[in-house]
């Protein structure tokens, strides 16, 4: 029993790589000091203020694109904001994830009517987790990225049985 | 107002004055007339000298350009108004009230004039696919043809595209009317108002000037602000504020929105301080609507809108840390923040998009929980803020930084339409709390704080010392709040009878303004928002020549600007 869980397939002492990558990326998702609008206060600066404290799970902001692993779209985007948002997503390394925060990057909003304003960032960025509110609480972004967390973990194991059936 | 037309009369200039119920002196020129108008109403000894806002109003014949003017020397307020036709030529007033650059730029885009004589006349706030004369039609016709439009320019290339051209442009000669040409402030002499150019003493000749691009997505922004610099080494030799990435048509979308929903919207557009904003509405609809407000509603309003001062300016000065290099100020301050916000949500049920102040009061009354926290809260702050002066403002390295940096002097202030903390940081003592007092201020005590040196400092000092006199407010609004009802009986549907009104308030970043018209209707004619935030950006513009690239940071941020607000 006790060798089982030494010398298993999920032991510490056989763990796969991805498996291992798969931690490390879960536990330390940095996301991109990106603010837009209302949301940027909430989800980036009370989340990772002293009561919410991002930084015990690991999440962290980065100022610049290269360096970041999550991008928080916190707030509206619209048709002359969305060529950067683009380019800030292609600068991001892989593997990368989006969160849509707030009800204006989700489907626009309350300014969905307006022309000029982009309805929903997943028009030009693919989204991994959509948080609605207007503007979510710093305990809904939390949420978001416990959720882009087992997201990850669940993909990975996808892959390996996908690579197990191979047999590999 | 028989001053005015006297004065209109010696310039030979056709007008007519009228007082106009709510408003106040309006008066109304040709469009030919509006610059002789303007230039005789600001030199002649009514100095009507300060322009509040500059906007226009879609009559459904023409478009009413109004200019709003006030004296402060004898109090008074003007509203010139100069219809000019669709697509016609408007001609900037820049060198009459250097206040006029941003606003203009504006009302011609979204009205889909034609900007002459100004010295930057591109597109405020849309990219090119996007169409102009977005606030032109009554409605939000076609939205969705007009978006697949937008959407099929929408060009990932177009920031290169922008920063190459404004690279072409800055090489054309200045002067022509197509390119863009220096802004005024580095002419000196231009404008009667302008700034004069630092000289550079590290420039050689022949070398190359770097532009760099700082935004829309810069940690130091704040929002989405983009600045392009032109640098000769360090030093900034031309700059330009580009806006526009967060416009998202409130002022369109209010003219679909019931009066009891505009707040809705106004809460978004300053989005650290909404209740202010929902307050300017409420006032501007109530003054229209004749609506009598009871004095418990008022005395709620003062208390909400001082513990939402507090709340933005803390906002303000973590960041303001963060931007000058000191990280620990903004976990300390983001203390007391969490602490404000929990007694706003407490009273009003959301963190941050309030909706709380109505057209004839509040929402609700304050809960018993509220006032026992308000007190607590006002206890620790008592310490807190001293804490945060002695950690941020005593700092030798933060003061290094900041003091001579960034100076308006008070004609510059003025002429830049600067208002709240930035203009009592250059000497002028003007709050409109107590000149103009609204909801429960002429029943408080407080000092209105202003310092004289006009740099960064003393922008700062001025916003710390108003977080300590908006907690004197506060006690003294719990200890006096009166009893009675908390609303007055407004019907269900406002529909307020035909009028026009202005009302403002001192929100945190200065003079918010709401000029509300009513076609008798559920739904306002036009909702104009003045935003301070776009009044200082344009002012913090002109300053850029001649600074390092650090102190544009620092300068930036002692603006407090809210891009929600400035982009609208």
């Amino acid at each position: 029993m006790a060798l089982d869980k030494l010398t298993g397939e999920h032991s510490a002492l056989f763990i796969r790589s991805e498996q291992l990558f798969d931690v490390a990326r879960r536990k330390s998702l940095w996301y991109m000091a990106f603010g837009i609008a209302c949301c940027a206060i909430e989800g980036l600066m009370h989340a990772s203020g002293p009561r919410f404290d991002f930084d015990r799970m690991g999440v962290f902001f980065r100022a610049s694109p290269r360096q970041a692993d999550v991008m928080i779209v916190a707030g509206t985007v619209n048709w002359k904001m969305a060529p950067t948002v683009r380019r800030l997503y292609d600068e991001m390394p892989e593997p990368k994830w989006v969160v849509a925060m707030g009800a204006c990057a989700c489907t626009g909003g309350p300014f969905r009517e307006y022309p000029n304003v982009m309805m929903g960032v997943d028009k030009i960025v693919p989204v991994d987790v959509y948080i609605p509110g207007c503007p979510p609480r710093p305990e809904s972004v939390q949420y978001g990225f416990i959720v882009l967390m087992d997201k990850i973990k669940a993909k990975t194991e996808e892959r390996l049985a996908a690579a197990r059936h191979d047999g590999r | 107002m028989t001053a005015a037309k006297g004065v209109l009369q010696r310039a030979a200039v056709a007008a007519s004055v009228e007082t106009v119920e709510s408003l106040g002196a309006v008066c109304r020129v040709s469009a030919a007339d509006a610059r002789k108008a303007l230039v005789a109403l600001r030199d002649s000894d009514i100095s009507l000298g300060f322009l509040v806002d500059y906007f226009g109003i879609d009559t459904g014949e023409a478009v009413d350009i109004v200019y709003h003017l006030r004296s402060f020397a004898r109090d008074e307020e003007l509203f010139v108004k100069a219809a000019h036709d669709y697509g016609s030529v408007l001609t900037s007033v820049w060198d009459i009230f250097p206040a006029a650059l941003m606003p203009e730029r504006e009302t011609a885009e979204l009205f889909g004039l034609t900007l002459a004589g100004h010295p930057n006349p591109k597109r405020l706030l849309t990219t090119d696919g996007c169409p102009a004369y977005l606030l032109k039609s009554l409605e939000v016709r076609g939205a969705d043809e007009v978006r697949n439009r937008a959407a099929q320019h929408v060009d990932p290339t177009a920031l290169d595209r922008t920063v190459s051209s404004l690279a072409e442009s800055v090489a054309q000669e200045p002067g022509s009317a197509s390119g863009k040409t220096p802004l005024p402030v580095a002419e000196p002499g231009a404008a009667p108002l302008g700034l004069v150019r630092i000289p550079s003493g590290v420039d050689v000749e022949n070398s190359e000037h770097l532009i760099l691009n700082m935004g829309p997505q810069h940690p130091s922004t704040h929002g989405v602000l983009r600045l392009i610099l032109e640098l000769d080494g360090e030093e900034i030799v031309s700059g330009e504020a580009v806006i526009g990435y967060l416009h998202r048509g409130i002022e369109k979308l209010a003219e679909s929105r019931r009066y009891s929903a505009v707040a809705t919207l106004l809460d978004r557009a300053d989005y650290v301080s909404g209740i202010h904003s929902e307050l300017a509405f409420a006032l501007a609809t109530e003054k229209i609507a004749g609506i009598e407000v009871p004095r418990r509603a008022s005395y709620l309003r003062c208390l909400l809108g001082e513990l939402n001062r507090i709340a933005s300016h803390i906002t303000w000065y973590g960041p303001m840390g963060l931007d000058s290099g000191a990280m620990g100020q903004f976990l300390y301050t983001f203390r007391d923040r969490e602490a404000l916000l929990d007694i706003l949500e407490d009273i009003t049920g959301q963190r941050m998009m309030f909706n709380y102040v109505r057209p004839g009061g509040v929402l609700n009354d304050i809960t018993t929980t509220a006032e026992a926290k308000i007190r607590t809260f006002l206890d620790d702050f008592a310490i807190h803020v001293e804490e945060n002066a002695e950690l941020l403002m005593g700092n030798e390295i933060f003061q290094a930084r900041t003091q001579g940096v960034g100076v308006f002097d008070r004609k510059q202030a003025l002429g830049f339409g600067l208002t709240g903390a930035c203009l009592r940081g250059s000497g002028v003592d003007w709050d409109i709390r107590r000149d103009r007092p609204y909801a429960a201020y002429s029943e408080l005590e407080f000092d209105v704080p202003v310092a004289e040196q006009g740099d960064v400092y003393a922008r700062c000092q001025v916003r710390l010392e108003e977080m300590r006199q908006s907690a004197r407010m506060i006690r003294q609004c719990i200890d006096g709040l009166p009893e009675g009802e908390h609303t007055a009986k407004v019907a269900k549907v406002l529909r307020p009878p035909v009028g026009e009104s202005y009302a403002a308030v001192e929100s945190p970043r200065g003079e918010l303004g709401v000029h509300l018209v009513a076609d008798g209707t559920d739904l306002p004619y036009r909702m104009r928002y003045r935003p301070p935030a776009l009044y200082a950006l344009q002012a913090g513009e002109a300053l850029l020549p001649g600074l390092l690239i650090a102190d544009a940071v620092v300068l930036m941020g002692s603006m407090d600007l809210i891009l929600g607000e400035v982009d609208r």
